[in-house]
């Protein structure tokens, strides 16, 4: 157990400890730098730890501190000013007291203080307005007196504490505390170091002081002289620094899993432009042009540039049949003269969707595609909304496709992230059998809808030349980012703090079995 | 989209029998509609806006009769002829051509149902008549008038009448000027030398549609019988308002009755509540849905949605389809309501059997790439908005403004356009977390908007990466260490030459292209040579830049952008 302690005690520790053992067990932390040629930081934060371990025990007192005003310092830089006047009486003998300012080059109103301790100290005497040396003065001459020896201390040490001051500073002190302004007196506080009874075992039993090391060295390695090193054990609970690994965007975590899950189940991977024509993310989608959608208080339309250029002329015409008379279709359709220079405006997408319709345009079923990416909405920016965010689109086209397999493929991403599910039936203008999908929050109890999802209808399969039934789906992907790390704003994803991006641990949807 | 009250007394009273409410409650959504929420009283229920025939409570209680087997099949109602006639006037062919007219009599108004009306005519004005446009309805009280009654274009000084919430006589072009509700609507008339106006046989005003009512036909609680006009630009849909809104009010109870409009060319029974008819096949049916159904099972599926359907054969039904639901406009409209009826909680989710194999996009597999060089050296992802504003993107980077993608009605000032750059985005993150432990250091990876007149959509989207350090003693050193670190872990030789960018201080910033081995120095001057490769500059960021972000201590940065391999 001693054995331990002693084995982890620090070199500075060992020292201080051995200094104290010298010091009749008791000493100021500076009796001790003197002993050990440590310097006060060194000895004070060794002193700490030997007290946390119980070896040593740190009085604290309050003591008096002297040290030198600028007047003080002045003083013991140049002398006393009665210091003066005598060394000019040792060679003119006597001085005219109206003459002493002129031939000493003191100040008039210092002369009258400097020949009043001349008297006090005994260096002269005063004769019908003339100064004499003493005898006392003569041997003055090469002795300091003690105030003399306290101004050149503290000129030295800077400052003196008032703890069994030795005989001559405390006359040196009650002699210059009498003039005005030379002293600074402070209360400071005073260590003393004193070695408890488990401190006197520890040292009974012997403590080695020899060459420790802290940090291995590459030196140490390369000469072997590591083998004789002590290697000092460390306080493992002490205080570290913290460490921050660089890290992928929490969302991006999130759009990462779901991309993992699509990939898995077979579908490929597609992306399209973000600004789009309206064509392409709305009239394609047979979604009317007067629908309510299309407004400028929901879509972000573009000053610059205005308009798009259009797909090839059969697709377009076909497109404008099918919301006129619903074209083959079979439908009615809307009913109205369709306006090609409406479809050219620019828009920035509301919708992922879009990216289906230009897939299928361009790729012939049995197909399985998802693809996500960011859409634009008209919403002020608040903890609830973004004018814009990422939506997971896909389709599945397929001779055999059905409403029911829709339902089976959604139900499977979403029990792949851990959420069980439900659907209701919703409206959207470019899908039948329209399904909003519901997930379920155990810890709210309650469900909440993440996206839409439906049969692409006749007249957007038709122009683009697709006739099998196809399943179509578009989920938003913040708010599933946001379940996941609990975080009520979403502003926080786009605006992020680096102290939470720093302490967000990452091991959430990992379950490691045998 | 509109949200309804109802009340549960109001629904039990029209289903003629008290049900569970938490029965209703589960009902609602499997109908078509989002619950906002519930009382002991009353549900606040939002319903989608193909179904504006659910925005009244009879409406809704009509199709819950169905779903609870109260009442299947399809709704019908009886009308007869109410001698009334209605003549238009051919001037307003090219103004507001379409008119209908209907009368209910026998109905009863109390403070509640009068409050409920009005929202049930505003929410059909704002969904089927995109805010009065195409439709806007008018409902009077029939016996303060004089019929036959004219639908005609007059002129602003021509004739003056009270309006409603007024108490002074206006001329029409008074009401355009100094009605409230005049001014709302006055851009849907006032660029026409004359206005819609129905009058009666006395000339008194019921309507200045799609403006404002006369007082003189105002509905109160003692109103017993109506004249409903419904008035627009697009016949089809001036004809489902009505037959919305005078379907509701026979589920109440009012007995509906016809009327003529003659137009110059034709004469027209309104309201027409005869159902359309539509085929489906037990095929189509079932292969779309994936359930297995007999004829008989769709017949009573769509009975329990208020579809009328008569089996014609084993295959094929005939369907019935209501007047007043405008959104079955296909067969596989009759199909979905078949699914409905079945309920949607009843279908079992199954796994397509299509095997694809899943592709990653190579762009995306290639900022994975990205990440794992760019957390590899200790950078933190962020992402941010692509709208953002010219001060930031310009002014604040010392960057004057070029071509960009410009919204037309941006939320605010702070989003304005598309960015062209990723920089100003990671310096607003720093400027975000300037209180935060140093060092810092970010990147993100993003798209960016290029105007391109050549491309289809006239812009040209371009992917990049940027990065930024921020701490006491950052320098170019250090991003020319990283920024080469990232070429070379890209597989590229890094070339440099010194490059003049305004956000960064004058000759401590660089150019730089990634190059392939096999491409000899010459060949990197040139634009072509940018094949699967990528270019950029980085450097110290300007003083002036890093205190318009209100940061004190160094920044250096990158970006770099990455072209499409030739094939």
């Amino acid at each position: 157990m001693l054995q331990t302690i002693i084995d982890e005690l620090h070199i500075y520790e060992k020292k201080v400890l051995k200094a104290l053992e010298s010091l009749d067990y008791e000493a100021s932390p500076e009796e001790v730098c003197e002993v050990q040629s440590m310097d006060i930081k060194a000895v004070m934060s060794a002193a700490g730890s030997l007290e946390s371990k119980g070896l040593i025990e740190v009085q604290k007192d309050l003591k008096e501190v002297i040290s030198l005003s600028d007047e003080g310092r002045k003083y013991a830089e140049q002398g006393l000013p009665e210091r003066k006047i005598l060394e000019t009486l040792n060679i003119e003998n006597k001085i005219l007291m109206k003459e002493v300012s002129q031939k000493t080059g003191l100040d008039p109103s210092e002369v009258k203080i400097a020949i009043g301790w001349l008297i006090r100290k005994r260096w002269a005497n005063i004769d019908k307005g003339v100064v004499k040396i003493t005898e006392e003065g003569k041997q003055a001459l090469n002795k300091e007196y003690n105030d003399e020896i306290l101004l050149d201390k503290l000129l030295e040490l800077q400052k003196i504490m008032l703890f069994k001051p030795s005989k001559i500073i405390k006359s040196g002190f009650d002699l210059l505390k009498q003039r005005k302004g030379i002293l600074k007196l402070k209360k400071e506080s005073k260590y003393t170091l004193k070695i408890t009874t488990k401190g006197k075992k520890i040292l009974d039993r012997g403590i080695n002081i020899k060459d420790e090391t802290t940090q291995l060295t590459h030196q140490q390695l390369k000469t072997g002289s590591w083998r004789s090193l002590k290697f000092r054990g460390y306080d493992i609970t002490a205080e570290h620094p913290e460490t921050f690994p660089g890290k992928m965007h929490p969302l991006q975590r999130t759009i990462e899993e779901i991309r993992n899950i699509f990939l898995k189940m077979g579908f490929t991977e597609s992306r399209g432009p973000i600004l789009e024509s309206a064509f392409w993310n709305f009239d394609c989608l047979f979604q009317p042009q007067d629908h309510a959608a299309r407004e400028m208080q929901d879509t972000f339309y573009v000053r610059n540039p205005k308009y798009t250029h259009l797909p090839h002329d059969e697709l377009v015409g076909k497109v404008c049949s099918v919301h006129e008379d619903g074209g083959g279709t079979g439908s009615e359709g809307w009913g109205y003269s369709w306006d090609v220079e409406v479809a050219k405006q620019s828009v920035l997408r509301t919708h992922t969707t879009c990216v289906s319709a230009r897939f299928l345009a361009e790729h012939k079923p049995p197909l399985k595609m998802f693809s996500v990416g960011r859409v634009f909405r008209r919403e002020t920016i608040t903890y609830k909304h973004l004018p814009e965010f990422h939506q997971v689109e896909g389709i599945v086209a397929a001779e055999n496709i059905n409403f029911q397999n829709l339902l089976g493929v959604l139900k499977e991403f979403y029990h792949q992230l851990g959420f069980e599910v439900r659907f209701r039936p919703a409206y959207f203008p470019y899908t039948y059998l329209s399904t909003e999908c519901e997930i379920y929050l155990p810890e709210k109890e309650s469900w909440i809808e993440l996206g839409g999802s439906g049969m692409f209808r006749p007249e957007v399969l038709e122009p683009l030349g697709i006739e099998t039934p196809v399943a179509a789906f578009g989920l938003g992907i913040e708010r599933l980012a946001m379940i996941r790390l609990g975080i009520k704003d979403i502003r926080m994803l786009y605006k992020s703090d680096i102290g939470w991006l720093r302490h967000l641990p990452l091991t959430h949807s990992i379950y490691l079995d045998d | 989209m509109p949200v309804i009250t109802v009340n549960y007394s109001d629904i039990y009273e029209l289903l003629g029998k008290e049900v569970p409410e938490e029965k209703i409650i589960k009902m609602l959504p499997m109908i078509g509609s989002d619950i906002e929420d519930y009382d002991e009283e009353k549900i606040r229920v939002e319903f989608f806006p193909n179904r504006p025939d659910h925005f009244s409570v009879e409406g809704i209680a009509r199709t819950l009769k169905g779903f609870l087997e109260i009442e299947k099949g399809m709704p019908e109602y009886l009308t007869s002829s109410s001698g009334m006639n209605v003549e238009v006037d051919p001037n307003l062919a090219d103004i507001r051509p379409y008119v209908s007219f209907c009368v209910v009599e026998d109905i009863n108004l109390d403070e509640d149902k009068l409050k409920q009306l009005m929202e049930f005519q505003e929410d059909l004005h704002w969904v089927i008549g995109r805010d009065r446009k195409k439709v806007a309805i008018g409902i009077h009280n029939l016996d303060a008038l004089t019929p036959p009654f004219f639908y005609k274009a007059a002129k602003g000084d021509e004739i003056s009448f009270v309006p409603l919430e007024s108490s002074t006589k206006m001329t029409l072009s008074e009401v355009l000027q100094k009605h409230k509700k005049g001014r709302e609507y006055a851009h849907l008339v006032e660029k026409f030398d004359r206005y819609p106006l129905i009058v009666d046989s006395n000339n008194a005003v019921l309507s200045m549609p799609p403006i404002i009512n006369g007082e003189l036909t105002k509905l109160t609680t003692g109103t017993k019988n109506i004249l409903i006009d419904v008035t627009g630009t697009d016949e089809k849909a001036v004809n489902y308002a009505l037959n919305i809104i005078a379907t509701s009010f026979a589920e109440a109870g009012g007995k509906i009755k016809t009327l003529d409009v003659i137009y110059s060319h034709k004469k027209v029974s309104t309201p027409d509540l005869n159902p359309r008819k539509k085929k489906v096949t037990l095929k189509n049916a079932e292969n779309i849905i994936g359930i297995q159904l007999t004829v008989s099972d769709i017949v009573d599926f769509l009975g329990k949605v208020r579809i009328g359907a008569e089996i014609l054969n084993e295959n094929e039904i005939q369907v019935f389809v209501p007047s007043y639901r405008m959104d079955i406009i296909h067969e596989v409209d009759v199909v979905e309501n078949i699914a409905v009826g079945y309920c949607f909680d009843n279908l079992k989710p199954e796994i397509p059997e299509v095997s694809t194999i899943g592709r990653e996009d190579n762009w995306q597999a290639f900022d994975q790439i990205l990440r794992e060089i760019m957390v590899g050296m200790g950078f933190y992802e962020t992402m941010s908005l692509m709208l953002t504003n010219e001060k930031q993107h310009f002014e604040n980077m010392k960057l004057t403004e070029d071509d960009r993608v410009i919204v037309a009605q941006p939320i605010s000032q702070d989003r304005t356009m598309i960015r062209k750059s990723l920089l100003n985005g990671l310096m607003e993150f720093l400027e975000d977390n300037k209180h935060e432990e140093l060092p810092q250091k970010i990147f993100e990876i993003g798209e960016v908007v290029f105007i391109d007149e050549s491309a289809e959509t006239s812009v040209k989207t371009v992917k990049k990466l940027a990065g930024a350090v921020t701490h006491s003693t950052a320098n170019f050193t250090e991003i020319k260490s990283i920024v080469d670190s990232l070429v070379l872990n890209l597989g590229l030789g890094m070339e440099i030459e010194s490059y003049d960018h305004p956000s960064f201080i004058k000759g401590r910033c660089a150019y730089l292209r990634g190059v392939h081995e096999h491409e000899s120095p010459g060949d990197v001057l040139k634009e072509s040579s940018l094949d699967g490769s990528l270019c950029g500059f980085f450097g110290e960021v300007h003083p002036e830049v890093i205190t318009n972000f209100n940061l004190e201590y160094p920044v250096i940065a990158f970006e770099v952008e990455f072209s499409p391999q030739k094939s």
